[in-house]
């Protein structure tokens, strides 16, 4: 009776030792994953600010679906810059979303298409390889970003001051 | 990962299978232990952050589990039970609450896999199953990868009985392979065509009504074909490690009635409001007022299940009302009408309802009902419907002839009471559409399922 009332004791605390850990992710999740109020053209005028936009041309809604699979209505904006030539690697895609949920949709998509240019340039293309490479896609809170450029790092980097 | 990727049909598949079958059957343990290493490397892959809250929402209810085990329901024992069980619903429901309802990225399969740690909990404190507790077991019945991400919901006790039966039934496997044949080829070659379908139409501001019935039609269809094929892709590679799954649609769109539509789509869910929720609340047997509420919380909660909008509160309580109208009012009444006139008007309900699952609002879902009526001012039928008709005639034709049993009667009349050639060429047929799956797939940006943002 004693050791049964002994374990139950135990199962109770590790039980809400659990609990807090729960409670303490979902903090982390809620710090960690903040909304940003910052507006759409704010934080597309400081990803470019760095970016040598030359090399690119605004991507329209149709190429934003043919590319990503990107539904545009189903988000709060949407800008593409892709090379201007088959030969160009750069190119940058910033998504706000309406709902934090399709996060994980967004990234697939990026992650989907840095993989058919990887590939595309894959025993050729050797710089355009090395900078899809060194490409980032960046999900914070309602924005998504990805970036790829020579100083694709440092656009990253303006990119989350910016929100 | 999905099962509709060729990482996983040529990668992870073939290797879980080889290594799972590999294990002789009566060393039933490291079996278990390889699908449970298989399940977590499965969720890793396609969202590893969030694995951390379903190994503590695992644990969590593996220790309340145990605690209801050791606690007896007699009086001395009993309300300690009790409140073992609220606070095991009280955490599940509030941690699948505050990521549904915050603009927290939801993990994946949250929605799935907390009923089916529900389930565990219930079916323990109700009797239902007689077991030690193992943890071995209760991990994989949650994390078992077929249906972690998107069911169906299968219940604790169904699962603990094949578990304990040790041994994987082999015998299965055919039937899995053609089962996840079936499932790819309505996710990538109906369901994604479908998918584009709809989308051209949905991107416009403007549109005649001919031209919303048809984006309407089309995403009714993708969604049907979507998530059953999910299931049956689900319930295949589950056939596929000897265990059995109960189908989660029955030919929803031939139902002559909402009840029955029901009983048809999405049947786990049914199933597990009608087995957790509805019956414990005294379910029929019940003052009508009684049976009354009873369906309003079904209806109310399958609709909260679904998404943190008032769209899905309101689609919940659409469908209740309509389950509700048939059950006390119209009744056997309903039978004097012929069924094809029954099922059509069932289809009619159903699909004006997945209005409010594609639409950001429920403003814009009536603003979409009213285009379908010509509020834009473009007439019934223009030049872009027209278009939007005839280039997709042939898949909308394919498509509605697939939601009927004839390709299923082809199939088991090849199979079944065919003769020895008949049965090669069923074999040549679904290597024949697993290649034409497969062929589709390399060109294809990325899709995922409808159900996995639920």
């Amino acid at each position: 009776m004693k050791i049964k009332s002994m374990r139950l004791s135990v199962l109770e605390i590790v039980k809400w030792i659990l609990v807090g850990l729960l409670v303490a992710f979902l903090v982390h999740s809620f710090t960690g994953n903040r909304i940003s109020k910052a507006g759409f053209d704010t934080v597309w005028g400081a990803v470019t600010a760095d970016a040598d936009m030359s090399k690119m041309q605004e991507g329209s809604n149709q190429m934003i679906r043919r590319l990503y699979g990107l539904d545009l209505a189903q988000y709060d904006g949407i800008r593409l810059y892709y090379p201007k030539t088959n030969m160009g690697a750069e190119e940058i895609l910033l998504v706000k979303m309406k709902d934090t949920n399709d996060q994980e949709a967004v990234k697939k998509a990026m992650e989907s298409r840095k993989k058919t240019q990887m590939n595309n340039f894959n025993g050729y293309g050797t710089y355009q390889y090395g900078m899809l490479e060194k490409s980032v896609i960046s999900i914070r809170g309602n924005y998504a970003l990805f970036a790829s450029a020579e100083n694709a790092a440092e656009i990253v980097q303006a990119f989350g001051n910016a929100l | 990962m999905t099962f509709s990727t060729l990482s996983f049909i040529f990668v992870f598949l073939p290797i879980s299978l080889l290594v799972y079958h590999l294990i002789p059957s009566g060393k039933s343990i490291w079996r278990k232990a390889a699908l449970l290493l298989f399940s977590v490397l499965f969720y890793v892959w396609g969202d590893a952050p969030s694995l951390v809250v379903l190994l503590l929402s695992v644990l969590f209810n593996y220790l309340s589990g145990q605690e209801i085990r050791m606690l007896s329901a007699d009086a001395r024992d009993g309300m300690r039970r009790k409140a073992a069980v609220i606070t095991a619903v009280v955490v599940d429901v509030a941690v699948l609450g505050i990521f549904k309802y915050s603009r927290l990225t939801l993990p994946v399969g949250i929605s799935f896999y907390t009923f089916s740690a529900l389930s565990y909990i219930f079916d323990i404190y109700f009797g239902r199953v007689k077991d030690d507790g193992d943890l071995l077991d209760e991990m994989l019945y949650i994390l078992f990868f077929p249906k972690l991400i998107s069911g169906p919901i299968m219940q604790y006790k169904d699962f603990r009985e094949q578990l304990a039966q040790q041994t994987a039934k082999n015998r299965y496997f055919t039937s899995g392979m053609h089962r996840f044949i079936i499932g790819l080829f309505k996710k990538v070659l109906l369901a994604d065509n479908l998918s584009t379908a709809f989308h051209q139409i949905s991107s416009l501001h403007q549109m005649a009504g001919l031209t919303a019935w048809l984006g309407m039609i089309f995403y009714s269809l993708e969604l049907y074909f979507d998530f059953s094929g999910y299931s049956d892709m689900a319930i295949g590679l589950a056939e596929m490690f000897g265990f059995r799954m109960e189908k989660n649609f029955d030919y929803p769109y031939l139902s002559d009635g909402v009840t029955d539509f029901w009983r048809r789509w999405h049947i786990s869910l049914g199933r597990w409001f009608r087995d957790y929720v509805y019956i414990p609340m005294g379910g029929n047997r019940c003052s009508r007022e009684k049976q009354f509420r009873n369906l309003a919380v079904v209806w109310i909660l399958t609709g909260l299940w679904h998404g943190n909008t008032l769209n899905f509160l309101f689609w919940g309580i659409y469908h209740g009302f309509f389950v509700i109208l048939e059950k006390f009012a119209i009744g056997q009444k309903r039978l004097s009408i012929p069924k094809w006139v029954r099922v059509f008007l069932t289809d009619l309900i159903a699909f004006i309802g997945w209005i409010f699952f594609f639409t950001p609002s429920i403003g814009a879902a009536f603003r979409y009902i009213g285009q379908m009526f010509g509020a834009d001012g473009l007439g019934f039928a223009n030049r872009a419907s027209a278009y939007y008709l005839t280039s997709n005639l042939v898949l909308l034709i394919v498509a509605v002839i697939c939601c009927g049993p004839l390709l299923t009667r082809l199939h088991d009349a090849l199979v079944y009471r065919g003769s020895k050639n008949a049965m090669y060429v069923s074999v040549a047929l679904h290597v024949g559409l697993l290649l034409f799956c497969i062929a589709n797939m390399v060109g294809a940006t990325y899709s995922t399922f409808l159900y996995f943002r639920f």
